[in-house]
Order: C-alpha cells, then structure tokens, then sequence
C-alpha cells in the first residue's frame, strides 16, 4: 500500500513538474498562435463588425488584379527559383562531398552568406551597381547613359533579382545536402564502383535517393513558402518595388501592406481595413497552400526514390 | 575503415562535368569574394573621393592613402527614439541589438528545449498533445495572422507603457515559443538518452529539477550552444522584426535597412561612411561564425519529419 502511494505521489510530482515546464509555452501558444490565429479568421470574415457582410473583404482580395498578379508571380518565382536551385545545389553539394578540388574552400565560402545578413550583401551590391558599375559601363564598356542594374529602366532587372536572391540562398541548402550525403555508406558507394558504375549512375542511383528526405522537405518547405517569400525585394526596394517593378510577389505585397498601415502617420484610420484586407488575403493562401503542400507531400512519397 | 574511407574519397579525379560545377563555384565565391573585398577597399578610403569621378564615384580606382571611419560612423548614426525622446545614438542602437539579439536567441533556444525535454522524458498525454501541436504548426501553413497579431498586441498597454511595441524584452518575450524545427532537435537528444541516468538520479534521492540541470543539461549543452548561435546571428541580422515592433528602440540590423531608405541614409549617404557601417554592423556575426564555424557547419543536416 505505502510503495503504491510513493509511486503515486513521485507520478504526481513528474506531472506537475512537466505541466510547470509546459506552461509558459504552452500559454503562449494559445495567446499568439491559437487565439491570433482564430482572430485572423474573425478578421478576414468581418466577424463582429456591424457594416458589410462575411465575405466583403474575401471578395474585395480575391478580385483585386494586384493580388492576383502578385499570386502569379510568387508562383512562378518559386517554379523558376526550385527549377534551378535544386539541380545547382544538388551537383555542388556532391561536389563537396567527393572532395573534389577546394572543396573545404567553398563549403566555408558558401555558408557566409548565411552568416552575413542579406540587408549587408544587398547594401554592398546596390551601392555597386549605383557607382563603380555605372563608371565601368560608361568608362570600359563606353555605354553613353549609363543603367542601374537594380533599377526598373533595366530590361533584365528580374535577371538580377532572380539571381541574386539564388546567390543569397542556396549557400546553406547546399551544405545541408553535402551534410546529408556524407551521411551516405561509403561501403555501399565502394560496392557499387567496384561494381562498374559510373558518376551519373552513383548520383542517380544511391546519392539522390539517400538525400531524398531532405531534398523532399525543402520542396515541401518552399512550397508552403510559396505565397510568402518576399525575394528580398523590400530590402532592395523597400516600399517602392511594385512601382520600380511593375508587379511584386504576395509575400512582399502582405508584409509592406502591414507595415506601412502600422507604421504610417495615418496607420489609425487605415490600419483596421488593411489588417481585415490581409487576414482575408492569408485565410484564401491558407486555402490555397494546404491542399499543395499535403498534395506535394503525397506525390513525393508515391514517386520519390526509394534508399532500398 | 576511417583509412578507406579517406583514400577513396580524396583520390577523385576531376572529370568535366566536375570541372564545370568547379567552373560554376568559382563564378560563385569570386561574385561573393568581390562584394567583401569592394566594401572594405571603399570603406577605407578618403570621403572626399567622389570629386575625381564622372559618375558619382569610381572606387575601383585606389587613392593615394587610406582612412579609417569608424568614429565618424558612430558619431553620425542616429535613429528615432520616442516621441519627445533623444534620438537613439550608436551606443543605444548597439544595446537594443544586443538585449534583443541575446534574450531573443537564448529564450528561443530555451523555450523549445524545455518543451522538449518535458515531452521526451515523460510518459504523460499532456506531452503528446504538444508535440502534436508544434508537429501540427509546423506542417500546417497559416498565413496572414501578422495583422491579427499586431493588432493584439497594440492591445498589451499599461497607462502609456507598451509591453511589446518599442519594448525590446516584450518582443523578445513575444518570440520565446516553442514552435519551430530545433524543438524536433532537442526532442530526439532527450529521447536518445539513456533512461538509465535519470533512473539512477531519481533513485538516489534526486528531484525533478536536481536531474534536469545536473543530467540533462549537461548532456545537450552542446546542442543547445549551436542552437543559440544560430538563432543569436538571425536576430541579430534581422531588420523586419525590429521595424514594425521595435521601430524607436531601433537595432544595428533596422539601422542598416535604415542606411538605404531611412532617416540614416542621410548622414551616412556617402558610399564609404555606408561600407564602413555594413562591416561594423556585420563584424560581430563574422567573429563568432570564425570561432564557433564547426558548431555552425558541421551540424547542419536535416531530414523528412516523419508522421
């Protein structure tokens, strides 16, 4: 009887001990993720507010041609960005991890920037390109007006953007591939060049499939990413990029939306609208994304190598 | 079999296709090896540079000698503090990054390891359902909450006191959840371990927190330093957080956005008083990845989820 009630009253104190450890977080939780996230809903359906119906703000976002052309552009984005990150970061990540030439040199030089924030690369690069890249296209390449190449008078400025938002990003995923396919058994790689078999057929065969599950999350990841990555436009453009570039990702368009309606002088009359506006727009990208990403999750899994 | 393991890996020969992808590398770090060398050639030369160019300014063509401008930067850089406040100088800025830096990386690392820790050494369905729920936030991708989220905390005021808005401890305390990938880092270290230790410490007479900071913590403390370093360098780079919430308790990583679109952009316009500011601004970071690089590189891997 006196052992059952010590086990009992140790059970107690782990219970208690765990649920002190748990509650900060998990109060948190409820304030900023469940009760933030039902208010989005109340937002977005007009919940609570005497004017207009449930769907005037659902409505208003969902035939707004700057939304739905920022919706495809952030689609096509994230097609064009996957289509050439993956295979680049696939091939230098293999480079990495058969220890080709520099490899020690490169896996350093490409997590720095990573380490050194966006906003200091891209400070550097757009002070470039507004001065000495100016005199070298008027000095060198004697171009009589000279162009900003970050500039919306520039022909390719998508070009840059594209890229240098690929410069920026594919550094790390990279070495969390070569991380991953270090992770490879080098008995079975032995076995299989023993065997006859050539680079292609040993990436294809028996480093894609070992890296499969990284490589899947990352697609997954972006894809949940898709309506919401910004491409480090507001730090090139700040507030100005839809007019420089004529159009802007969702992401981007969300985020100045927000902020300008916090920040702005006039925020108090505007600010209520536009949070009702983008809790709309977020609750139809929810709508949008969750079908994607559980989609994409399953086909990837159905078709996807398999490490037997 | 470590032996094996280097001979056939050092000894490959470089066919083309690998002398294109080391073609392609190349392009890559010199464009990233060109950005650094350009900011440092520019930040240390004489401000008065411009006058010798046709354009706005050739910094490809090296003066006759070299400045330093830290001081004049430190001196310069001033950002919006309160209404009816001092402006915040390079010491305050410096402070608030610091404070939010610090605080936000340390509770973001703490947060989820206790989390953590509480789920993977307890057998109790209160457990369960969290680690559910942080699977679930994960995965499920909610979108547009930042205005409902703002407009809540526009509401945490006490008189004129805001708890979170322009309060670098309220935001800090805003982003210490347990949300986030390295809670599913710290859950399978807590689950590797041996039940044993903790068994054996609870046997002996030891309490719950007796093993939590003289077993558990010891055995992840390694974990939990590459966490905080990681975190620490995001929030010390991220400027979007800061300007929305803490937009007059500005940090270095606001003051740097600030430099191309704000009010320091004016009095540090001059492309070598805006490159001196990048690499003091972006030193700290590039000292602690010099130090701690292995902890940075070498633990980086990530795999499926699965469920």
């Amino acid at each position: 009887m006196r052992v059952r009630r010590k086990v009992s009253d140790s059970k107690k104190s782990d219970l208690g001990f765990q649920l002190l450890l748990l509650a900060w977080p998990v109060i948190q939780f409820c304030i900023f993720y469940i009760y933030v996230n039902i208010n989005t809903v109340r937002l977005a359906f007009n919940f609570g507010e005497t004017s207009g119906g449930p769907f005037v703000y659902l409505e208003y976002v969902s035939q707004n041609p700057e939304f739905l052309k920022g919706a495809g552009l952030s689609l096509l984005l994230y097609l064009v960005c996957t289509a050439i990150s993956i295979p680049l970061a696939l091939l230098f990540a293999y480079y990495i991890y058969k220890k080709f030439k520099g490899g020690k040199l490169f896996r350093f030089l490409l997590f720095l920037p990573s380490i050194i924030s966006a906003t200091v690369l891209i400070i550097i690069f757009t002070k470039f390109t507004a001065y000495d890249l100016l005199v070298f296209q008027h000095d060198v390449l004697g171009v009589e007006v000279p162009v900003s190449i970050t500039s919306g008078e520039f022909k390719y400025v998508w070009v840059v953007v594209i890229g240098f938002y690929l410069f920026l990003n594919f550094g790390t995923t990279t070495l969390i591939y070569s991380n991953k396919m270090s992770e490879i058994s080098t008995e079975v790689v032995e076995a299989a060049r023993l065997d006859g078999v050539n680079r292609l057929q040993e990436f294809w065969h028996i480093v894609l499939p070992g890296v499969w599950p990284t490589l899947s999350t990352f697609i997954i990841t972006g894809m949940a990413t898709i309506f919401t990555n910004q491409y480090f436009l507001f730090t090139f453009y700040s507030s100005t990029a839809v007019t420089t570039l004529g159009n802007a990702p969702l992401g981007y368009i969300i985020y100045n939306s927000i902020q300008d309606a916090f920040l702005s002088p006039q925020s108090v009359e505007r600010a209520p609208v536009m949070y009702h506006n983008m809790a709309a727009l977020g609750i139809l990208i929810t709508a949008v994304t969750i079908p994607l990403v559980f989609g994409g999750r399953a086909l990837l899994k159905r078709f996807g190598p398999s490490e037997k | 079999m470590l032996k094996s393991k280097k001979i056939s890996l050092s000894h490959n020969k470089l066919s083309a296709s690998s002398i294109f992808i080391l073609v392609i590398l190349l392009v890559y770090t010199a464009f990233l090896a060109f950005l650094i060398f350009w900011a440092f050639m520019v930040a240390f030369q004489t401000t008065d540079k411009q006058i010798f160019n046709k354009c706005g300014g050739a910094y490809y063509k090296m003066p006759p000698h070299f400045e330093l401008h830290f001081a004049e930067v430190i001196e310069k850089l001033q950002l919006n503090g309160l209404p009816g406040e001092a402006k915040q100088n390079f010491f305050d800025i410096l402070r608030n990054s610091l404070l939010y830096s610090v605080l936000s990386a340390f509770l973001k690392t703490l947060i989820p390891c206790l989390t953590a820790y509480a789920c993977a050494r307890f057998n109790f369905k209160t457990g369960k359902v969290v680690y559910t729920a942080v699977l679930m936030a994960m995965i499920v991708p909610l979108v547009g909450s930042q205005s409902s989220e703002l407009e809540l905390v526009s509401k945490f005021v006490v008189g004129d006191y805001s708890l979170i808005i322009d309060n670098v401890i309220g935001t800090s305390l805003l982003k210490a959840n347990m949300l986030g990938l390295y809670f599913f880092v710290f859950y399978s270290t807590f689950e590797s371990m041996p039940k044993d230790y903790f068994e054996a410490a609870r046997i002996d007479g030891a309490g719950n927190w007796s093993v939590l900071f003289k077993i558990a913590f010891p055995l992840v403390k390694n974990v939990f330093l590459t966490v905080f370093i990681i975190e620490f360098v995001q929030f010390w780079n991220d400027y979007q957080t800061p300007m929305v919430y803490l937009n007059h308790r500005p940090t270095l990583g606001f003051a740097l956005w600030q430099l191309s679109f704000g009010t320091a952009g004016a009095a540090l316009s001059n492309p070598v008083l805006a490159m001196t500011t990048v690499i003091l601004c972006a030193l700290p970071v590039v000292i602690l990845f010099i130090i701690f690089k292995d902890k940075f590189m070498g633990n980086l891997t990530m795999g499926g989820i699965k469920g």
